[in-house]
C-alpha cells in the first residue's frame, strides 16, 4: 500500500458521518423537554457602599435615641422600640453582605 | 498570506466566534431559535466524531443528545474566553466517549458495526482488493490506544484544525503533531505484515 492509497483508506475509515434526520429531530425538541438550570444572578456590587452606610448610621440614630431608654427603661414600649431598631440594623447589615 | 487575505481570515474566524458567543448568550435567556441555529451548525460534526470514537450509531446519537442538553441547560458554562465553543463541544463529546467507552470496559471498536460487516463479507468470499485493504485498516485502528484513536478521529472524522485538536485534547500543537506521526507509522507498520509494497 502505497502512501497515498494508505491516507485515502485512512481517510475512508475515518470519514466524516452526518448525524441522522431523526437525531436532529430529537435534539431540536431538547428545550421543551429539559429545563434550563436557572443560575441566581450574581450580586451586583455598584452602589453597594450605601447599605451598609445606611445600616450604620440606622444604628447610631437608633442607639442615641434609645440609650436612654435601654439604660433606664421606664417602660415596656421603650425597650420594644430600642429591640426593633437593633434587629432593623442587623437585617440591613446582613443585607449588605 | 497577503495583508488583506490575513485580515479576512482573522475576521471570519472573529465573527465565527462572535456568532457562538451571541447564541450562547440568547440560548441562556431560553431562545429556542438560538438553540435550533447552533445544533444544526455543530450536529453533523459532532455526531461524526461521537460515532467514530464510539463504532457505535446509537450509542453515538445518545452522546450527541447528552452533550446538547448540557449546552442548553449550562450554556454559560462555555468561557468564550478560555477555548472556541465548537472545542469545548467536542472536548465534551470526546471525554463522554472515552466515559462511555470505559464503561463497556471493552476496547473502542469491539463492537464496531464496519468491522462485523467486513467480517460478513469475508466469510462470503466476496471481498475486493480494496475492502480487504480497509478492513486491515479497522483491524490496524483497533490497535491504537485512547489517545492515538482520538487523534485520529479528531483529524479525520471532525474537520477541525490541528491547533483545533490540539485543543480539544489538551495538548500542545506540537505533542498532537509529533502524535500523528507515530501514530500513522505504527499503522504502517501494523499493516506491513499483510502488503510487501513499501508503505
Amino acid at each position: 500500500m502505497k502512501s497515498s492509497s494508505f491516507e485515502q483508506a485512512l481517510a475512508q475509515s475515518l470519514q466524516a458521518k452526518d448525524a441522522p434526520h431523526a437525531l436532529k429531530q430529537r435534539l431540536a425538541h431538547i428545550p421543551e423537554q429539559f429545563p434550563q438550570v436557572t443560575h441566581s444572578p450574581k450580586k451586583s456590587h455598584h452602589f453597594s457602599w450605601w447599605i451598609p452606610s445606611l445600616a450604620t448610621a440606622a444604628s447610631l440614630l437608633g442607639f442615641t435615641l434609645g440609650f436612654q431608654d435601654l439604660l433606664f427603661p421606664n417602660t415596656l414600649e421603650d425597650s420594644q422600640i430600642m429591640i426593633t431598631w437593633l434587629y432593623g440594623s442587623v437585617e440591613l447589615g446582613g443585607l449588605s453582605l | 498570506m497577503s495583508i488583506s487575505a490575513f485580515t479576512q481570515h482573522l475576521r471570519q474566524v472573529f465573527s465565527h466566534t462572535n456568532d457562538d458567543l451571541v447564541l450562547i448568550q440568547q440560548i441562556a435567556q431560553g431562545e429556542r431559535k438560538a438553540f435550533d441555529q447552533l445544533m444544526l451548525k455543530y450536529v453533523d460534526q459532532a455526531y461524526s466524531v461521537a460515532y467514530r470514537m464510539t463504532q457505535h450509531s446509537e450509542q453515538a446519537e445518545d452522546i450527541v443528545q447528552d452533550v446538547f442538553i448540557k449546552v442548553w441547560q449550562n450554556a454559560l458554562q462555555w468561557d468564550a474566553s478560555k477555548a472556541k465553543f465548537s472545542t469545548w463541544l467536542h472536548r465534551m463529546i470526546i471525554n463522554r466517549c472515552i466515559d462511555v467507552s470505559r464503561a463497556r470496559s471493552h476496547h473502542y471498536l469491539e463492537a464496531c458495526e464496519d468491522i462485523q460487516q467486513f467480517a460478513n463479507n469475508d466469510q462470503s468470499d466476496v471481498l475486493t482488493e480494496q475492502s480487504e485493504k480497509q478492513a486491515y485498516l479497522e483491524q490496524a485502528l483497533q490497535q491504537l490506544n485512547e489517545q492515538q484513536y482520538t487523534a485520529m478521529v479528531l483529524t479525520y472524522s471532525s474537520g477541525l484544525s490541528n491547533k483545533e485538536a490540539a485543543a480539544v485534547m489538551d495538548i500542545k500543537l506540537k505533542t498532537f503533531e509529533s502524535l500523528l506521526v507515530r501514530t500513522r507509522q505504527q499503522l504502517r507498520q501494523y499493516l506491513s505484515q499483510f502488503y510487501s509494497e513499501d508503505l
